[in-house]
C-alpha cells in the first residue's frame, strides 16, 4: 500500500511509544506527537460585549486581560472544527511556507525547497 | 526605499514585534518549538522583505495575512485578540513614516523600554494552574475558575489568624453588647 505521509501522520523518531494525551475537544486519546497543538491567544471578553464591559467597568481605562490556553485536538476535531484542512498530494508536502515574497537571491531557503517530508498533519492552506 | 532607511525600518520593525505580547509569549514559552528565536528573526525579515519587495499597492489585509499565517505555521499560535491588526497598522504607518525619512516613530520606541511584565505575569497564572490542577481538563472556563480561586486562598487564611487574639475582651460594646470568648479547650473530652 501505499504511505500517505512520509513521517506517519505523527512526529515520532527514535522512539517506540509516547504516552498519549486527551483532545481537549472530544476527549479522546490521541498520542502526544500526533496531536494538532495550538496555542490560543484571545481576549476574555468577546468582541461584542467589550463596550457593554467597560461602560460597567468602575476603573478609567482598564484594560481588559487576555487568555492563552494550549489545545490539543485529535486529528478529527482538529478537522470538523477546520482547525487543519485537506490538502492535495503535492500540498501535504509544504511544511512551513510562511513567505511567498521571499528575496530569491537571499540565501533564506535552507531547509526548504524539494525535501520530502511529509506534513504531520495538513495545515491551514 | 533607500537601503539605509530599509535598515532602521527593519530596526523599527523588531522594536514594534518585541512590543507585541502574543508573540514574545511565544517566543519565550518555546511555542515554536527550542529555535523560537531564530524563527522571530525569520519573521522579522520576512516582513521586511515584504515591504521592500513587493510591488506599490500594499495592502493592510495582506500584512495581517502575512503575520496570521506565520503566527500559526511556524508558532502554533491562533491569534484571535484582534493584536494583528493593530500591530499590521502600527507597521503600515511606520513604513509610511519611514518612506519620507522620518524615523521620530522607530526613536520614539527605541526610548521606552518595551513591557516584559505582561508575559512574566501570565506565566504565573499558568505555573499556579499546572501544581495544582494535574488531571484539570484544559477547558478555559476551568482554568479561570481556577485560577481565582487560587488567589482568594491565601488572604482568607492570614484574616482568621489575625482576627484570634481579638475577641478575648469582655467590655460592652456600644449597644450593650458582650463579646462571648470561645470556650477552647475548656471541655477536655480527652483526658
Amino acid at each position: 500500500m501505499t504511505f500517505k505521509r512520509r513521517n506517519g501522520g505523527r512526529n515520532k523518531h527514535g522512539r517506540g511509544h509516547v504516552k498519549f494525551i486527551r483532545c481537549s475537544n472530544c476527549g479522546k486519546c490521541c498520542p502526544k506527537d500526533k496531536a494538532i497543538k495550538r496555542f490560543l491567544v484571545r481576549n476574555i471578553v468577546e468582541q461584542a460585549a467589550v463596550r457593554d464591559v467597560q461602560e460597567a467597568c468602575v476603573y478609567d481605562g482598564y484594560t481588559l486581560p487576555k487568555l492563552y490556553a494550549k489545545m490539543q485536538y485529535c486529528v478529527s476535531c482538529a478537522i470538523h472544527s477546520h482547525v487543519v484542512r485537506v490538502r492535495s498530494r503535492t500540498d501535504r508536502r509544504n511544511r512551513e511556507p510562511p513567505q511567498r515574497f521571499r528575496r530569491r537571491d537571499d540565501t533564506a531557503r535552507p531547509g526548504q525547497g524539494p525535501r520530502p517530508a511529509g506534513a504531520p498533519t495538513p495545515a491551514r492552506t | 526605499m533607500s537601503p539605509e532607511s530599509a535598515t532602521r525600518f527593519g530596526e523599527g520593525i523588531a522594536l514594534v514585534l518585541a512590543r507585541w505580547t502574543a508573540l514574545q509569549m511565544a517566543v519565550q514559552n518555546g511555542w515554536g518549538g527550542r529555535d523560537s528565536r531564530r524563527k522571530e528573526d525569520e519573521f522579522a525579515s520576512s516582513v521586511l522583505s515584504w515591504f521592500t519587495n513587493t510591488n506599490a499597492p500594499l495592502y493592510i489585509e495582506d500584512l495581517e495575512n502575512i503575520l496570521d499565517e506565520n503566527m500559526v505555521l511556524c508558532f502554533n499560535t491562533e491569534i484571535e485578540d484582534g493584536s494583528v491588526e493593530e500591530v499590521a497598522e502600527q507597521l503600515m504607518i511606520m513604513h509610511e513614516d519611514c518612506l519620507q525619512d522620518n524615523f521620530e516613530s522607530i526613536e520614539k520606541l527605541r526610548n521606552s523600554t518595551p513591557t516584559k511584565n505582561a508575559a512574566s505575569q501570565s506565566r504565573q497564572v499558568a505555573n499556579e494552574n499546572e501544581g495544582e490542577s494535574s488531571n484539570e481538563e484544559s477547558d478555559e472556563e476551568a482554568e479561570e475558575e481556577v485560577s481565582e480561586m487560587m488567589i482568594d486562598e491565601p488572604k482568607p487564611k492570614e484574616e482568621i489568624v489575625s482576627k484570634e487574639p481579638k475577641p478575648k475582651e469582655t467590655t460592652p460594646d456600644e449597644e450593650g453588647w458582650f463579646v462571648v470568648s470561645t470556650k477552647r479547650n475548656r471541655g477536655k473530652r480527652w483526658a
